[in-house]
């Protein structure tokens, strides 16, 4: 009870039903977001201007807009950090086919779940930079993102250097990070600021007061890490509001809800722009009040990732085809307390697909989850770059 | 063989390799169906694990020269067409290879590389209502499937419904061309699942079937309770009974649980079952009397329970809110696949040792052997006990 009511309070401010409680009292939706692209313009331009011009020259791209992104394919470039595998004899330029690492690629802008080194990222990693410049980098996104998202990035960064910590074979940890800016930091044209590595692809397409995450990417392995004494469990909010909805459907809905299949991987993962599937699972207008209330907080774990300014507008866009918004479930329906479950599950509306995956593939699959979070509509801010 | 060379085998072979026990060897293959006009389009992406990777390497790179040529790539892709199956209205359509992505030799054996393959067939005409099956059994002894449809683009091309078996190796598709038909039936739960409703037996007991040998072989816990209960046993007559106390326990437990009728905590479990392989091997050394008779039937029975809540949790990992018949064929299956598993390891086991015991011509030297080996092999099994019972109590902490 006490936790529907926590989930109401939070939707409801999301979505501004309740005035004052999270949002700004007296600045209206397009004052809110007016601002808030000046804000992320600012922060933009200071960090450019702490670069000097060779590195200007190497995280600002053109700004495309494309009728879709392609699945990218890469193959080792030998860049990747320590302990890095060459490649083996057929592999050099132009001998064998291509093919390998699978990157979404939207004009010269690519993001992936695979590590900087398998799929390299345009821009600059966060490890080459200087003090100042990485703090302007961090706070372009600190601006960007709302203290919920930004922590979620933290936590997700964190995890990857906890694994790095560990000896990798590939390029991880916080220093691989890369951020590229495609286009020009304007408030009226539209333009992209990428951050992303291994586990995490942000993709935010600003254009004039309209913000866009889709798609992105988050994910984490380790799920479960110690940082400063204190232990850290990454995309826990996705997992337990996840669990807190299907706790909530009676049996009917549960039925409805539950495929009678496994889904073992992200179905729209990299490489998946523009496709929508059929959808499955349990309809939204089949839920209860208090059963909508969880599925929009959960939603927000996503949706809520960007600046509130411009979650609000995407909440209130969520909602309003919510009825059309499906709920399905792959896998086991408890988790052990302080671990995220093995379980699979998606969301789908006519704005709207989330996709949860745990990775059982050669280990734990609690400790290995990917996540996407996409816009078939508006994928790149797509309506609003169309020419 | 020297005896003594025997012995030491079987005590190394005895001593699992400390990894993590039930580890998974997958090889992903997500398959896409988009309609266009005038056709379909089959878009399969495979991803071989990094321990199945060399498996899958094998049949592509048939060669053997560390290149992935031209000619391999496309025998490859008539591999995979003579492993799927697309049919509409019950007609087996003709799939064409329309594109191929490989990865390098090199990326695929650890575990990164991704396989794209596309094909096509032809739509039929018409404009009446259609079922589409896609059948995948492309390497199916390590093989995780996925399958999903598009969202039609074009508008005339209506999707009525879809079903999947549990591992989606069987898909059916029901959709209709033209004008919408009158009464969509809400996706998901439609006239495509009255196929699938009645579960074909034999392929599911089947998949279970491997999953329950998978369960064995991959995790040694259960392999060493049995290599102890062997250890123990004088004749074959006595490792008949034991393990068949075994059987009956670990048969009850698994499908108590499997049915949700028990539950008891992994926690509890995990412990229990490396305890109970500690505790029979010692009584092997300590007590060798009580290692056959009535007290060791108790104790096989009594240990078996547990060891069949922990086989049941292999199977839930897999198996859940399958109707109840689908479920009961799948515990079957999956009991076999661990019998057959459990033998696998036995089988040979009970040879050697007879093989090395009838080595000895006389017979208090035989019996001097046969309790050697008891103790040698069961102090073995009893350390790699205790190895597994301190992971076990760690993960608690």
């Amino acid at each position: 009870m006490l936790l529907a009511l926590g989930s109401a309070l939070t939707i409801a401010a999301l979505c501004g039903g309740v005035g004052g409680a999270g949002t700004r009292p007296g600045i209206g939706t397009d004052a809110a977001t007016d601002s808030q692209t000046q804000a992320i313009v600012a922060a933009a331009t200071d960090f450019l201007n702490a670069l000097n011009a060779d590195q200007r020259g190497k995280v600002l791209f053109a700004f495309t807009p494309q009728k879709t992104a392609t699945a990218a394919r890469f193959r080792r470039s030998g860049s990747g950090g320590p302990g890095d595998h060459r490649q083996g004899p057929g592999g050099g330029p132009g001998m064998g086919p291509p093919g390998g690492f699978v990157g979404e690629k939207y004009g010269s802008a690519v993001w992936s779940n695979f590590p900087v080194s398998d799929v390299p990222r345009p821009g600059l990693q966060l490890g080459g930079l200087n003090a100042v410049q990485r703090a302007a980098a961090m706070h372009v996104l600190r601006v960007m993102l709302s203290p919920e998202g930004y922590q979620k990035v933290l936590d997700i960064m964190g995890s990857d250097q906890a694994l790095s910590d560990r000896g990798t074979p590939f390029a991880s940890g916080r220093a691989v990070y890369t951020i590229g800016i495609f286009g020009t930091p304007s408030i009226s044209t539209p333009w992209m600021v990428q951050f992303g590595g291994h586990h995490l692809g942000l993709n935010v397409v600003i254009a004039s007061n309209h913000d866009v995450l889709a798609p992105t990417l988050t994910g984490a392995q380790p799920s479960v890490y110690t940082s400063n004494g204190s232990t850290v469990r990454v995309l826990a909010g996705e997992n337990d509001k996840a669990f807190a909805l299907l706790d909530a459907l009676d049996d009917t809905q549960r039925k409805q809800a539950i495929l009678n299949y496994r889904v073992n991987d992200l179905v729209l993962g990299p490489g998946h722009d523009g496709e929508t599937i059929v959808p499955e699972g349990l309809k939204a207008s089949a839920m209860t009040a208090q059963q909508r209330v969880l599925l929009l907080d959960l939603i927000s774990e996503w949706a809520g990732i960007i600046n509130d300014a411009y979650a609000k507008p995407r909440m209130e866009e969520i909602e309003a085809g919510l009825d059309d918004t499906y709920f399905a479930w792959s896998g086991p329906t408890t988790h052990k307390p302080g671990r995220n479950g093995s379980s699979y599950y998606r969301i789908q509306g006519p704005k709207l697909i989330i996709e949860f995956s745990p990775q059982g593939v050669g280990g734990d699959p609690t400790m290995h989850v990917h996540t996407i979070y996409r816009d078939p509509t508006n994928d790149y801010g797509r309506a609003f770059t169309s020419q | 063989m020297s005896v003594r060379r025997a012995i030491l085998i079987i005590a190394f072979l005895l001593q699992a390799p400390p990894v993590s026990a039930h580890r998974l060897n997958e090889y992903l293959q997500a398959t896409t169906i988009a309609f266009e006009k005038d056709h379909v389009e089959l878009r399969l992406r495979l991803t071989p694990g990094v321990d199945v990777a060399q498996k899958v390497l094998a049949d592509i790179d048939a060669n053997g020269d560390g290149t992935i040529s031209k000619a391999e790539q496309r025998a490859y892709a008539e591999q995979v067409i003579d492993d799927v199956s697309l049919a509409i209205d019950g007609h087996a359509a003709r799939l064409r290879l329309v594109s191929s992505f490989f990865p390098t030799v090199e990326e695929m054996k650890q575990g990164m590389g991704d396989i794209a393959l596309a094909f096509e067939a032809v739509m039929p005409p018409g404009s009446t209502t259609h079922r589409l099956t896609f059948e995948n059994h492309h390497r199916s002894d390590i093989a995780v499937y996925l399958v999903n449809c598009l969202q039609p683009r074009d508008p005339a091309i209506h999707i009525v419904g879809q079903d999947r078996n549990y591992d989606q190796s069987s898909y059916q598709l029901d959709f209709a061309l033209g004008a919408p038909p009158t009464s969509q039936a809400p996706v998901g739960a439609s006239a495509a699942q009255q196929g699938l409703e009645r579960p074909e037996a034999l392929p599911l007991i089947v998949t279970f079937f491997w999953h329950g040998v998978r369960h064995i072989v991959t995790g040694y816990d259960h392999l060493l309770f049995i290599a102890a209960l062997v250890l123990g046993a004088a004749t074959l007559w006595d490792l008949v009974k034991v393990v068949t106390a075994f059987t009956l326990a670990h048969s009850i437990t698994l499908t108590l649980a499997a049915l949700n009728l028990v539950h008891a905590p992994e926690g509890v479990v995990e412990p229990l079952i490396s305890a109970s392989i500690v505790f029979v091997a010692v009584q092997n050394i300590v007590a060798p009397d009580h290692s056959r008779g009535w007290s060791r039937l108790a104790v096989a029975f009594f240990f078996g329970l547990f060891h069949g809540l922990g086989f049941a949790g292999g199977l839930l990992d897999i198996l859940h809110q399958m109707p109840r018949e689908t479920i009961l064929l799948a515990i079957l299956g999956f009991s076999f696949g661990i019998e057959a598993g459990n033998q696998m390891v036995l089988l040979p086991l009970v040879g050697l040792l007879a093989a090395v015991r009838r080595s000895r011509p006389d017979a208090a030297g035989r019996t001097r052997l046969s309790l050697a080996i008891q103790r040698i092999g069961s102090a073995s099994v009893s350390m790699a006990g205790m190895y597994y019972l301190c992971i076990a109590l760690a993960a608690n902490s």
